[in-house]
């Protein structure tokens, strides 16, 4: 037996399925895979496949995570070799390393994602001061449905770590990056940003596209990759 | 729709773009699913559309869309992609943007396509049928479709009464549609690479009309009496058959099955592998239609099934493969399939699902076999409280039969028992409304007694109305008013109260309207056009249901809906369907709603002597069984014929 971690992408119509349909989807990959997940104990069994941070539909993922464990050790390139010509258009393996035993469960340990919102008709001026305005902030209030229907008041100031801005490859399109936190205590989702920034330049009609770039652990101040050598071993990266 | 829409993959992005992301669930529109197929368009001649007129998901679930894409796309000189009704909340973007409805292979308009076949399931469906040529843009009419091309066509259960659909659809498909679908390919292939002008519509239908199981509604015009009831039907062309008669696979272990279905994105009604290890059902349920259209019983190899199911396995990555017939306990050879599937899926976790179950202790012992964690609920369908209804309905289920049933569930851990009824059957009275509730008390008594924790047991009820359905033995029967309906929902509500039991119903009004449409001539096709002019859509969906709407059409086009639904209609009297023929004679059908009458029951053909039905002589096929039947008093099957 041995655990995995797999880095992936899920771009183009793969972003439109949700993320129980695509563990769903990856447990069928491995059955067609012929490469048999370890189940778990008890009344119900479940294959031993979990991904980290669900990934909010209409939005690409370039670096998700997830991870697996297989009955059979075999090395990362060998299962990479297996599930690549079995993976749907839009995925891509981008990594996969051998768990080291004392890591925690991809599931709890990754907790910061990376957004990239590709705005459109936004000079970069107008996203840099807004950038700035919301890092000054010590509170960043923002109303969110619950999952009553009842509208409640969160502060996610506590989660936004970085607001940055590049200048767009299109005209007058610039791109704002965030680091946010999605661990257990203030998950940030990128509509909340752009509503907190609502009135300093930022607006939801001029988001054209969102884009998760990328998914860490943040331990000590540091944003490690999940495969970072801290918790992985005999990565294997493919080339592309 | 003036605005030039783009088709294909500038199509696909702007949804991608624009419209996917405001829309519930939008994989339904996306299509690329693993396994489906596309075709490379200019190379195949014919070209078909598989409608289903009703959501992604359920559409995705019926294993006749998986086997008639197979069947067509496995052929050198066809293709066929799919389309199905879209959400409310897609439909109102298509509309507000003018994107004609597309299929989701090659994202092209339905009139791209030479033929767009719907599969009729549900009468509830109809509307749908309407909206989705609406949203096409072709129109409603078959008169007004003056191009040839697409031909709209349709099958199913529901087609073996195709008046209330007549003026709206250019020819139904009687029958097993992968018998019949190669000779109708054949003909439009014939019209497509002579290229069809405009005018050669009428010789299309006609050349079409003179396959066996084809019917094409425009050469036939009903009559009606001078009291406004249906009177026959008369020919407009010498050509036509007076009777179409339905087509039939004489051996299912030779036709195409779907061997590397499409694999939804998303979770879908029936999310699993699928063999289907029959057709056809011979207990005789009066009331039941597919046991009269998809006669006879025609078993499948089980080496064929087991070979197909795990290629099934193989080519989709599913954790479960469902055996799927009418009564899938009746399959001769169930054990031993079974057996062998659990055997191969055990070690990679697959299970088995069985969809019908009877009301016996072997069928508890078969679900035994292929649940190993109890789930939820063990589901029987008595269909009727007393042993005297059932006896007028044909269902032969005893009481002592079904209670064994449930103990040995109950012993077997599970805690849940799903009982289902109907209200209504001819000849209830409230002894069998009382007798459905004493069923319900003695079941859950047997849970208190031997259900390893009593309290946890839960007992629902369920019942629908029961629905007159064409070419059953209760055609001819009436089906209780809406008032009546609720009364004796009322009913059954008070005496079923109890913290244990949970009562579940149909809504009437759903069941009424599906009785107006199975029993309609052509004249609710004026109705059905109505109704979706005032916003009709997704019927038997509860959240979408408008019965006010319905009413009002009714009311708008002086249709009197309760004629159709709740009236006796005497024995003698021509029906609107009689040019249809299942194969079952209308003679068996006559003697049969006089038995039940008279409470007589007709056994199972495979086990006694032939009932005389007509299936086998008429269409010239045979039951096919792959073991000896469990007979009830060892009785052997009997593969004589009377004369039908």
């Amino acid at each position: 037996m041995a655990r995995y971690r797999l880095e992936f992408t899920k771009k183009g119509s793969l972003r439109f399925i949700s993320h129980l349909d695509l563990q769903r989807l990856l447990e069928r990959l491995f059955r067609r895979a012929g490469l048999p997940l370890t189940f778990s104990a008890g009344f119900n069994p479940r294959p031993r496949l979990s991904l980290a941070a669900p990934l909010p539909l209409g939005i690409e993922g370039l670096r998700e995570c997830g991870e697996f464990e297989l009955e059979e050790n075999l090395s990362p390139r060998e299962v990479v070799g297996r599930i690549a010509p079995f993976c749907p258009p839009g995925m891509e393996v981008k990594g996969l390393g051998v768990v080291r035993p004392e890591a925690e469960p991809v599931m709890a340990a990754v907790n910061t994602a990376a957004y990239v919102l590709y705005l459109r008709d936004t000079g970069q001026d107008t996203a840099a001061n807004a950038a700035i305005q919301l890092m000054q902030k010590e509170q960043l209030p923002v109303r969110r449905k619950g999952k009553d229907g009842k509208e409640k008041e969160v502060d996610i100031r506590p989660g936004l770590y970085k607001v940055e801005v590049k200048k767009g490859e299109m005209e007058r399109e610039t791109e704002l990056f965030l680091l946010v936190d999605v661990g257990k205590n203030v998950t940030v989702r990128p509509e909340d940003v752009v509503q907190a920034g609502t009135g300093m330049g930022l607006e939801a009609e001029k988001v054209k596209k969102i884009v998760r770039s990328a998914l860490y652990v943040k331990e000590n101040g540091d944003f490690l990759s999940p495969l970072d050598s801290k918790f992985c071993q005999e990565v294997y990266r493919p080339e592309k | 729709m003036e605005k030039q829409m783009p088709f294909g993959e500038k199509l696909r992005q702007y949804l991608e773009e624009n419209i996917l992301l405001h829309v519930t669930k939008p994989a339904r529109y996306l299509g690329g699913e693993l396994n489906a197929i596309r075709k490379d368009w200019e190379r195949v001649p014919v070209k078909i559309a598989f409608a289903f007129p009703d959501v992604y998901e359920v559409g995705m679930s019926h294993l006749g869309l998986a086997i008639l894409y197979e069947v067509v796309n496995s052929r050198p000189d066809a293709l066929m992609e799919r389309v199905f009704a879209p959400w409310p909340d897609m439909e109102v973007r298509l509309r507000a943007e003018g994107i004609p409805l597309y299929s989701l292979e090659s994202f092209r308009p339905l009139n791209h396509f030479h033929m767009v076949a719907f599969t009729l399931q549900y009468e509830m469906n109809y509307t749908n049928l309407l909206n989705m040529l609406d949203l096409a843009g072709l129109p409603l009419r078959s008169r007004d479709r003056k191009a040839v091309f697409p031909l709209v066509a349709a099958g199913g259960p529901c087609a073996f009464n195709p008046e209330p659909l007549a003026d709206f659809i250019d020819f139904f498909v009687i029958g097993e549609g992968e018998e019949v679908l190669p000779e109708i390919i054949a003909v439009v292939k014939k019209y497509v690479e002579s290229g069809a002008e405009e005018g050669e519509k009428e010789a299309l239908l006609l050349e079409l009309a003179g396959i066996t199981g084809v019917y094409v509604p425009r050469f036939y015009r009903p009559i009606y009496t001078a009291d406004g009831d249906f009177g026959g039907l008369e020919k407009l062309r010498p050509e036509v058959p007076v009777v179409i008669e339905r087509r039939v696979i004489k051996d299912l272990d030779r036709v195409p099955f779907p061997r590397r279905p499409i694999v939804p994105y998303i979770g879908v009604v029936h999310d699993r592998a699928m063999v289907e290890v029959m057709r056809g059902c011979l207990r005789g349920c009066r009331f039941c239609q597919a046991g009269i259209i998809y006669r006879p019983v025609r078993e499948k190899d089980p080496d064929t099934l087991f070979a197909q199911g795990k290629e099934v396995l193989a080519a989709t990555g599913h954790d479960e493969i469902s055996l799927v017939s009418l009564s899938t306990a009746d399959y001769t050879r169930v054990q031993e399939l079974v057996e062998k599937l659990l055997a191969e899926g055990e070690k990679k976790h697959v299970n088995v699902s069985l969809p019908s179950l009877r009301a016996d202790a072997f069928s508890v012992d078969l679900a035994q076999k292929v649940q190993k964690v109890r789930r939820s609920s063990l589901t029987f369908a008595p269909e009727a409280g007393t042993q005297r209804l059932r006896d007028v309905i044909n269902k032969q289920v005893r009481e002592e039969d079904l209670l064994a049933a449930v103990e040995a569930a109950f012993q077997a851990g599970w805690t849940a028992i799903k009982l289902y009824f109907m209200i209504g059957l001819p000849t209830e009275g409230e002894e069998d409304l009382d007798g459905i509730a004493d069923l319900a008390y003695k079941v859950l008594r047997i849970g208190q007694e031997k259900a390893p924790q009593p309290r946890r047991v839960r007992v629902t009820v369920s019942t629908s109305t029961f629905v007159p359905k064409p070419h059953t033995p209760f055609q001819w029967e009436p089906m209780i008013p809406l008032p009546e309906i609720r009364r004796r929902q009322e009913y059954l509500k008070r005496k079923l109260r109890h913290r244990q039991i949970e009562y579940k119903w149909h809504r009437g009004e759903t069941s009424f309207l599906e009785a107006v449409f199975a029993r309609a001539d052509r004249r609710l096709g004026d109705v059905l056009e109505t109704a979706w002019r005032l916003g009709c859509r997704f019927d038997g969906w509860e959240e979408h249901f408008r019965y006010d709407l319905w009413q009002e059409a009714f009311r708008r086009t002086g249709v009197d809906a309760e004629y159709y639904a709740c009236r006796r209609i005497p024995l003698e009297s021509p029906l609107p369907w009689d040019h249809i023929s299942p194969g079952v004679s209308k003679k068996f059908l006559i003697a049969e709603n006089r038995r039940a009458w008279e409470g007589i029951t007709t056994p199972d053909c495979r086990f006694t002597a032939c009932t005389g039905c007509g299936v086998c002589p008429a269409l010239g096929v045979e039951v096919v069984l792959q073991g000896e039947g469990r007979g009830r008093d060892g009785a052997l099957p009997v593969g004589v014929h009377q004369e039908g």
